[in-house]
């Protein structure tokens, strides 16, 4: 068995026996908070198939983590609530945004790309917040949580949970299928360096596009299970912290790697769980940590694992 | 809609983007020269203004007050660069993003520790407040007159050092081409220094004076922060002539935007939809005008290169 | 001090199966930002109730844990879910805000959790969409609007502009005060929840040309409205009236502004009312001489839901929390004395609003039928 099999049979096994364990313990609350972590581990690992090996520094990609929470909010409101439509309307519409915000940015490069994903992600942002009907500022509760005709109930917080394991698991193989497939190579080419990739005779901007595409509604999924785990919908989702969070998931993962995300998005979260327990100042903590581990600790988690 | 009405909403637009002019000057000449993305712009601002409420409750004068926070942002200023933004000189954008994200974070729990979470109200002196009385004939708050007044005067003050001045001179050849700069004998590092602190205490100086108007409260930097960087994309980077033009467009527009959109639109569609999309589109107002300028311009309406 | 262990008593009387021997409490409320003025004096008010009855509610050592909402929704629907399944909190008390109220509503109640509220009582959640766990220390949110209407219908006053922020509160606040003032309205705005700079909408304001003004604007929002309402010169040119604006948390920050100014209030610290005035000094003794506000109020004992409440312990569970319906019975006569330099009263009151006497087991069901407002609120004006 190699060292990747071992670590992710580790993985698996820890993640799969924690809701008997910790029901066994008294401590269901760590079922949710540990189902929140692998929510935006997926959302981090769609991130990183952009940013880590497409290197495209997206700074709004909270925003298609509204778009799918609000997506499967909207179709509850007007009385929609099966899964089956719920939650591919989810991923269609993030994709759809994901396609006209990236056929605009991808144009641009540097700085300016950075800019102008954050500013569509505020455009978004802005958008919730000025619609009433779905309770502007406010958010809107989740009338019902998506139900799929009874073949799983995402009310049980254990079924629930397994359920986001699964998925997660899959957005992770599939990211890893994705960046070792020949498109992948090209995205990862074009990151190295654009002026031969273009020479050998891809256009990038074609790929990169693809890529962001699939990036967003993966990230749309992600959006949509978050609505069923918090059962509140917020224009806060969108916000350029969200987006700084998930970069920061990725970074402190390691950048490019297929565990990566995931380890960064659990170890941000723990760690802030642990400091929250310490100190209610815990910013004045984790700020520099996470400055620290930027300038210092480039290879991420990942690279210790070397997953 | 009559002329004092819109006059009046053209002033707090000017006001406004002088403002946001003052942050943007700062950033874009740290982004142009230094190619430094730095976030924590915000943090600056918040700290000048929390630092004239602490100099004016200290010594009980609103001038002191003043140069404490302007003067206090500086050596915060130069602090920074020289602890943090060393190290971030040579790389990417990301970096310097994720390191300046979290300097946010550090420095609002920083202000929180020490000054509680809460806002902070201050009062301005009596020769400060009131109002004067438009040839319009309505009322104008005297302080925001002055915010546009001080805005002016610096921005004619940076005129003046940036073209007439050596110190301006090298700030352009910087901007134009800093290995050129460094390779022809400038202590480089020294000019990074001054830059990024004048850049920070200008941030401080709209922070104090937006004090006042608005509430000083941790945070509050983030809240401006996405608008002034709108204007320096929109103004071209490293231009602070672009910064200037941008500030005021994306002042004037937010401001007559929010003003006037919705009764404008009324008057195309119908009332109730003019209500619920007014609002809307104002907010995202500013945006759609940066894709717009990006898409005919992609470097900015001044180029400094 | 009554209040405050009744309404806690009861709730504990009607909720089944807890815990015996200890009591936690998990409060939050707004602590950052500009409505931290609000939140600091709900939690100091509780603090000082908490001393009153030596960390003894009910008779069971009780434990409170205290955080900060910051004013958004998403975190405090993370706290609610903390403080059910981690802390496993006995109730949820505090709370300024209410559309952050409503926004955790469900899921407190869901699990049968006590949601006890100190400052916002949406009239979203008064009605069919009562819950037997929801107790309110303060009022309707309504309430003190209506006052302000009826009392502008009556003065004649026409042509009133509307100012208040865009959410349940802020439109709950102008419902009331449209329910009574039947005059004409020069104008209606909404401005953002968080919205500091009101300087636009003070331009538009004076090109309406109203005769008077109505504003809500809570906690921060509040002190830089009627600041710069005056620096716009618009304060000796229209008469503004507020309601829940300036009060004692925001009025040491608005400062001279204020003079000159109306509100309606359930609450003043001139009440004669000896329990009132144990409150206000034990209250300046323990917060740095900061002089209490009516929210602090709601969660310290200093009001009257004394024996009808007791009285109501030993009702069965389905009866209603008693907080609201006692009310009615025991007025609040602030007397008009007058404290030298600081405020004079024109009106003694009584409570605002009638509740239903038919009213099916739920405290905050308003008859349609016969709601006669009684003479409202204390007027006050600032000199």
């Amino acid at each position: 068995m190699t060292g990747r099999a071992i670590f992710w049979a580790v993985v698996i096994i820890i993640l799969a026996t924690l809701p008997p364990i910790a029901s066994a313990l008294g401590q269901p609350f760590y079922i949710d908070l540990v189902r929140r972590m692998m929510i935006l581990a997926i959302a981090a690992t769609s991130l990183d198939l952009i940013l880590g090996y497409g290197g495209m520094v997206s700074f709004g990609h909270a925003a298609y983590l509204a778009l799918g929470a609000y997506s499967v909010g909207i179709l509850a409101f007007y009385g929609v609530t099966s899964g089956w439509a719920q939650w591919p309307a989810a991923i269609g519409a993030s994709a759809l945004a994901a396609l006209a915000i990236g056929a605009v940015s991808i144009r641009t490069s540097g700085i300016y790309f950075i800019m102008i994903t954050l500013a569509f992600a505020q455009m978004l942002y802005y958008l919730g917040i000025s619609l009433e009907v779905f309770g502007g500022d406010d958010g809107m509760r989740l009338k019902s949580r998506s139900l799929f005709s009874g073949l799983i109930d995402l009310g049980n917080a254990v079924s629930f949970y397994y359920l986001c394991l699964a998925l997660m698991l899959a957005a992770i193989y599939v990211t890893y299928r994705i960046v070792n497939s020949r498109f992948g190579m090209v995205i990862r080419a074009a990151k190295s360096n654009e002026a031969r990739s273009r020479a050998i005779g891809f256009s990038p901007y074609r790929y990169r596009l693809t890529a962001f595409v699939i990036a967003g509604g993966m990230c749309g999924l992600a959006g949509a299970l978050n609505a069923n785990h918090t059962n509140y919908i917020t224009p806060g989702l969108a916000s350029w912290v969200q987006s700084g969070d998930l970069m920061f998931m990725v970074i402190l993962g390691g950048m490019a790697s297929t565990a990566g995300p995931m380890l960064g998005a659990f170890a941000l979260l723990i760690a802030e769980e642990i400091l929250k327990g310490w100190t209610e100042h815990w910013q004045v903590i984790l700020g520099p940590l996470l400055v620290l581990s930027v300038i210092f600790f480039k290879r991420g988690l990942a690279g210790i694992f070397r997953a | 809609m009559t002329f004092a009405l819109v006059l009046e909403q053209l002033l707090n637009g000017l006001q406004y983007g002088v403002m946001l002019f003052l942050m943007a000057a700062g950033l874009t000449l740290v982004l142009g020269i230094m190619n430094l993305v730095n976030l924590a712009h915000g943090s600056l601002y918040m700290v000048g203004a929390y630092l004239a409420v602490a100099g004016t409750q200290w010594s009980g004068s609103y001038l002191v007050g003043v140069a404490v926070g302007f003067a206090g942002t500086l050596v915060v200023g130069m602090a920074m660069e020289v602890i943090t933004m060393r190290p971030l000189y040579g790389r990417d954008h990301l970096d310097q993003v994720l390191v300046t994200f979290g300097l946010i974070l550090f420095f609002n729990e920083l202000i929180a520790i020490i000054w509680g979470r809460g806002s902070l109200y201050t009062s301005l002196p009596a020769w400060l407040q009131g109002h004067i009385n438009l040839f319009t004939g309505s009322r104008y708050p005297v302080y925001r007159m002055v915010v546009l007044g001080v805005g002016l005067a610096v921005a004619v003050l940076l005129w003046y050092v940036v073209t007439r001045t050596r110190l301006g001179m090298l700030i352009r050849a910087g901007a134009s081409n800093r290995t050129m700069v460094a390779a022809l004998g400038v202590n480089i590092r020294l000019l990074y220094t001054v830059v990024f602190g004048f850049g920070a205490a200008l941030a401080g100086l709209a922070g104090l004076m937006a004090g006042p108007i608005y509430a000083v409260q941790p945070g509050m930097g983030e809240l401006i922060l996405i608008q002034v960087f709108v204007v320096i994309v929109i103004g071209g980077i490293g231009s602070i002539r672009g910064a200037l033009v941008g500030a005021i467009i994306v002042g004037v527009v937010d401001t007559l935007g929010r003003a006037f959109l919705k009764p404008v639109l009324a008057t195309i569609i119908s009332a109730s939809a003019a209500e619920a999309a007014g609002p809307a589109l104002a907010s995202m107002l500013i945006y759609l005008l940066m894709a717009v300028v990006l898409a005919l311009k992609p470097a900015g309406l001044f180029q400094s290169r | 001090m009554k209040t405050w262990l009744a309404a806690l008593l009861a709730a504990v009387a009607s909720v089944p199966a807890m815990a015996a021997d200890k009591l936690t409490l998990g409060f939050m409320s707004v602590l950052s930002g500009p409505a931290a003025v609000i939140g600091n004096d709900i939690r100091d008010g509780m603090r000082l109730g908490l001393a009153h009855v030596n960390n003894r509610v009910g008779g069971l050592p009780t434990t409170v844990l205290v955080e900060d909402d910051r004013q958004k929704v998403e975190v405090a629907v993370e706290l609610a879910n903390k403080f059910i399944k981690q802390d496993h909190v006995d109730a949820i008390i505090g709370l300024s805000f209410s559309n952050l109220l409503l926004a955790i509503y469900p899921t407190v109640v869901e699990s049968q959790t006590v949601l006890i509220s100190s400052n916002p009582g949406p009239s979203q959640i008064a009605g069919k969409d009562c819950s037997k766990y929801f107790f309110s220390t303060s009022w309707q949110g309504d309430n003190w609007s209506e006052a302000m209407g009826a009392y502008l219908q009556k003065a004649g006053v026409q042509n009133v502009y509307i100012l208040a922020p865009n959410y349940a509160a802020g439109r709950d606040v102008v419902t009331g005060f449209k329910r009574f003032y039947k005059g004409k309205l020069a104008g209606e705005v909404y401005t953002g929840f968080t919205q500091l700079d009101f300087q636009a909408e003070l331009a538009q304001l004076r090109a309406a040309k109203p005769s008077a003004v109505f504003a809500f604007y809570p906690g921060g929002l509040g002190i830089n409205f009627v600041k710069q309402y005056a620096q716009a010169g618009l304060k000796d040119q229209i008469p503004l009236y507020t309601s829940y604006t300036v009060d004692y948390t925001t009025l040491p920050a608005i400062g001279e502004d204020a003079v000159g100014l109306l509100r309606t209030s359930s609450w003043d610290p001139d009440s004669a009312n000896p329990v009132n005035k144990r409150f206000i000094a034990d209250f300046e003794a323990n917060s740095d001489a900061r002089h209490p506000s009516t929210p602090a109020t709601r969660t310290t004992p200093s009001c009257c839901l004394t024996r009808p409440c007791a009285r109501s312990k030993g009702r069965s569970r389905t009866s209603p929390p008693c907080s609201r319906r006692s009310r009615k019975r025991t007025s609040h006569h602030f007397a008009a004395t007058s404290v030298s330099t600081a405020t004079t009263f024109r009106s003694s009151t009584t409570t605002s609003g009638e509740w239903s006497k038919r009213a099916p087991s739920c405290a905050f069901v308003r008859s349609k039928s016969s709601s006669r407002i009684t003479a409202t609120l204390t007027l006050s004006s600032v000199r």
